[in-house]
């Protein structure tokens, strides 16, 4: 006979203000097979835990409903006090009074009657659920890192550094990704080449990191602890093993004016190139779609010049699979396009740059060798108009979230510009300022009170060119409450954070979620904020929302932990939510197959004592099922069952309400 | 049509054993039947006109018969796709069949598997749904859905559950079928009320996107259901948002249980 406790949280007020908790509880106790039914303030907490505990042991219970929150949360709370009592955690169910109840009604006498309604069914389940065990599948303790900025960077180095393998993958030639292009950051002004590049040569030389750059990751299979990762290692052309990185290929290069990804289009480069001096590894790829050998089949200078012979013009893209156990998606962001805001110049006035293009001018490795002067002419900027949330907080034309990291490059650009151009303006149009850190609402302070930048708070109507060459720049001063109108020679727009292009293709590669911009989805987004809903996959850096470099820097240490903890067991316990196929009425027609998302069903021959085959039929591999249940949907004769969820536990469900 | 052809050729292949059976049809009391042949010199029995409209794909799953391939079988271009359509599911090898292959008052003679497919994109590539049947459905689709209900409802309670639907249907192979699951039963075996209902409507559904509207089943109802308006309907559907042309390619996978990337998602938002 079924002797079932029945658990009732208030959840603080949230579920008590609109259920009557105690109500429940009593209307439970008549429930067939309910010997026990209370309702306590805090059932998560140690007092309510150990009140499940007490009644698992003193009644004997053989199964627990637990009426609180979103079973998301707190079941593996409840199941591990149900296992320390002895019962197992399989026979223990939550009932969502929370967010399925509480949270979505008003009228307390009907919110009651629903979950009572809730009780009962999850009770009935309970009476039917079977003991299940936990699988236990190994777990490859290597990482893949995705993405080579800082936050990749670093929490390759966290992972290796805990001694286990890590191999990172970046898109492009080398590592560094947006923060190398910084001229210096805020809010201490240290230069972010002399703090990143000394990071990038450890991971390039750390004995447990394996570097693969101009690569991207084209196909992932498997799940937590075992996933096969397909990584396209596209054709560099030059031999990594015997070039010495000497620099006469692209010295001679005849293809001179691409313009610079690195330098935001501000510089140019050869078709055989390194994106930048200290670039890791420092050594050329040649650009296919601009290199003339390649394109018109006659040249061949690079190979001419090489001293080592490195130049290898039948170089072709590789597919590599990589078996890993963890994923940190570190894929950073990209800058929103302004050339969607007609009154800024449609992004084809040449001296409206972006943040990127100022912080080129302003680095001293780049094309101006640190010189403030405008596309357009190469004349010294003397006055600059900076304009924040180009893009930003307009639901309409651009996004409507803040890009967080923009009011405090702005005061960067702006205290920057003053050191390189002393007699220069720096006018700074905002809407507020939102500089919330350590440090920062001190450098925004600085910015204005004694650097001399100029905050107009207000918006920016109209930007146009006169005749002389010069912008003009109209807005309006909003605290004032009067138009402006402001000469400028160059106007730098705070363009919107957006995720990098392609980043939702590689979402779904991953099974991870993202929102409609196509940010990463963490887990839980107070606490669980650096995993993804799919287990084994964390997230690090901007690819999740806009971040600056110490919170791209802190979130991958902390993915680079949860990697670790990980890989701490050589074994990984799974939940035994599996389907499992009854062979007797499977007629293989394969639907399941080909419907599994996770390629965990197989096909399994059936034989005699002879060896002679009988029947296939399907099978499901325990180790990759996720237990999404699609594979019991699509089966017609009803041949798949899901353990936990099974046909007899939901009809006993859905049986209770009738 | 020739017929004499199709004799001449069905008892070839009985006497020098390239088929160990073939189905076709003759005639008894005035009407087609399903005829089995195993010897050569039966096979002047056979004809084939209109009223043939039996799919005898459906005959090929029972083991008396397997036991007997491969089986040559009297097929006009909607069991054709029958039989592409059990390859796709892996319920048939490639040589397990042959085709005695008929249509548009034509015989085109033996084929195999592989040549029927190539004949049915090459001539019957746009076989149509019956004018009849889309008529029925722009009438019902005119109607409230209280109206549409009632008329259904007035349908299925004639259904006896006799079955001869799933037994007239190639595709409603299982070997236990979900309606005779009873652990647990889903669907009441009552001939009455919800059971009708949800019998009638999940066989619709399991046919969804593999149903080549052979017309079998209404064929085989005793108690006159229209189940080719559900069918069509559904076809349709599958056809316009999937592109699903089941039985025109034996590699094909199902609408229903495949997925990529690229689906249109626009329902879910």
């Amino acid at each position: 006979m079924a002797r079932v406790g029945v658990f009732i949280c208030h959840c603080g007020e949230n579920i008590g203000r609109t259920v009557d908790c105690a109500a429940v509880a009593k209307a439970a106790e008549a429930f067939p097979g309910v010997v026990k039914s209370v309702d306590y303030k805090y059932m998560c907490s140690d007092p309510g835990q150990q009140m499940i505990k007490d009644a698992i042991r003193d009644e004997r219970l053989t199964g627990v409903v637990v009426g609180a929150c979103s079973p998301r949360m707190h079941e593996p709370t409840f199941r591990r006090a149900a296992f320390e009592a002895g019962l197992n955690p399989y026979l223990l169910e939550m009932a969502n009074l929370r967010e399925h109840c509480s949270w979505v009604h008003e009228d307390r006498p009907v919110a009651t009657e629903k979950a009572i309604d809730l009780m009962r069914v999850m009770v009935e389940k309970v009476k039917k659920n079977a003991e299940l065990r936990p699988i236990r599948v190994p777990v490859e303790p290597t990482a893949l890192v995705i993405g080579g900025g800082i936050a990749g960077i670093q929490a390759a180095l966290d992972i290796a550094g805990g001694g286990k393998k890590v191999i990172l993958v970046e898109r492009s030639p080398s590592l560094g990704g947006h923060m190398a292009r910084l001229s210096e950051t805020f809010p201490t002004l240290d230069c972010s080449q002399c703090i990143l590049t000394p990071r990038m040569v450890e991971a390039a030389n750390h004995p447990n990191i394996t570097l693969m750059t101009y690569s991207e990751v084209t196909k992932v299979d498997g799940f937590i602890g075992n996933f096969e990762v397909t990584v396209r290692q596209k054709a560099r052309y030059v031999d990594p093993e015997k070039c010495t990185g000497c620099g006469a290929c692209f010295e001679k290069c005849p293809a001179k004016k691409i313009p610079s990804e690195f330098d935001a289009a501000l510089g140019n480069r050869t078709a055989i190139y390194r994106p930048f001096p200290q670039a890791v590894p420092n050594k050329p790829v040649i650009d296919a779609e601009h290199c003339i050998m390649l394109t018109k089949g006659k040249c061949g200078i690079c190979a001419k010049v090489c001293p080592t012979g490195a130049i290898k013009y039948d170089d072709k893209d590789r597919e590599v699979i990589v078996k890993v156990g963890a994923i940190v998606v570190a894929t950073g962001f990209e800058l929103w396009d302004h050339s969607a805001y007609g009154e800024y110049g449609a992004g084809r006035l040449e001296d409206v740059i972006n943040g990127f293009q100022f912080e080129r001018l302003a680095s001293a490795s780049g094309p101006t060798t640190g010189e403030i002067r405008r596309p357009s002419d190469g004349r010294i900027a003397e006055s600059v108009v900076f304009i924040q949330c180009c893009g930003s907080r307009d639901p309409k034309r651009g996004v409507p979230y803040c890009s967080k990291i923009c009011c405090m490059y702005t005061a960067k650009h702006a205290i920057l510009y003053r050191h390189k151009v002393h007699h220069g303006r720096a006018v700074v149009f905002y809407m507020d300022v939102r500089a919330g850190g350590k440090g920062y609402d001190e450098f925004v302070r600085r910015a204005i009170e004694t650097e001399g930048a100029e905050y107009i708070r207000g918006r920016v109507s109209r930007i146009y060119r006169r005749k002389d060459g010069r912008l003009v720049v109209k807005g309006a001063d909003t605290l004032a409450g009067r138009p402006v109108e402001i000469v400028a020679d160059m106007v730098v727009l705070a363009d919107a954070i957006v995720p990098q292009p392609g980043a939702s293709r590689l979402a779904q590669m991953l099974g991870v979620s993202y929102d409609e911009y196509g940010f990463y989805s963490e887990a839980h987004p107070k606490l669980r904020p650096v995993e993804t809903a799919k287990a084994g996959v964390f997230l690090a850096g901007a690819c999740q929302a806009p971040k600056d470099i110490p919170e791209s820097v802190a979130q991958a240490s902390a993915a680079a932990a949860k990697v670790l903890g990980l890989f701490s067991q050589p074994e990984l316990e799974r939940e035994p939510i599996v389907a499992k196929v009854n062979e007797v009425t499977c007629v293989h027609c394969r639907a399941c197959i080909q419907a599994c998302p996770y390629g965990a069903i197989e096909d399994k021959e059936i034989k005699d004592s002879k060896g002679n085959l009988i029947r296939t039929v399907a099978c499901v591999n325990e180790g990759e099922c996720q237990g999404c249940g699609t594979c019991v949907a699509v089966c017609r004769s009803g041949s798949i069952d899901l353990d936990g969820f099974t046909d007899e536990e939901v009809l006993a469900e859905i049986a209770a309400l009738e | 049509m020739d017929l004499a052809k199709l004799r001449q050729d069905a008892a070839a292949l009985l006497a020098d054993g390239r088929a160990g059976l073939v189905i076709g049809f003759r005639e008894r009391a005035g009407a087609c039947v399903p005829a089995f042949v195993t010897d050569a010199d039966q096979a002047d029995a056979l004809v084939y006109d209109d009223t043939c409209i039996a799919n005898l794909a459906a005959y090929l799953r029972k083991p008396e018969i397997r036991q007997r391939r491969p089986v040559a079988l009297v097929a006009r271009p909607h069991v054709m796709r029958s039989l592409i359509l059990l390859k796709a599911e892996h319920q048939l090898q490639g040589d397990d069949v042959l085709v005695l292959a008929v249509g548009d008052d034509t015989y085109h003679g033996v084929l195999t598997l592989a040549e029927a497919e190539r004949l049915l994109n090459e001539t019957y590539a746009d076989l149509a749904t019956d004018a009849q049947v889309l008529a029925e459905i722009e009438r019902l689709e005119q109607m409230s859905p209280e109206e549409r209900a009632r008329f259904w409802s007035e349908q299925f309670a004639k259904c006896t559950r006799c079955y001869a639907c799933r037994a007239a249907c190639p595709m409603c192979y299982c070997e236990r079928c979900i309606v005779e699951k009873n652990v647990p039963q889903w669907i009441s075996t009552a001939a009455a009320g919800h059971g009708n209902y949800a019998w009638n409507v999940i066989r619709a559904f399991h046919l969804a996107g593999r149903c080549i509207e052979c017309g079998a089943c209404e064929a085989a109802c005793p108690q006159g259901i229209p189940l080719m308006l559900l069918n069509a309907l559904l076809a349709r559907e599958a056809r316009d948002q999937f592109d699903a042309r089941p039985g025109y390619d034996a590699e094909a996978e199902p609408v229903v249980g495949s997925w990529n990337k690229d689906d249109d998602e626009g329902f879910i938002r």
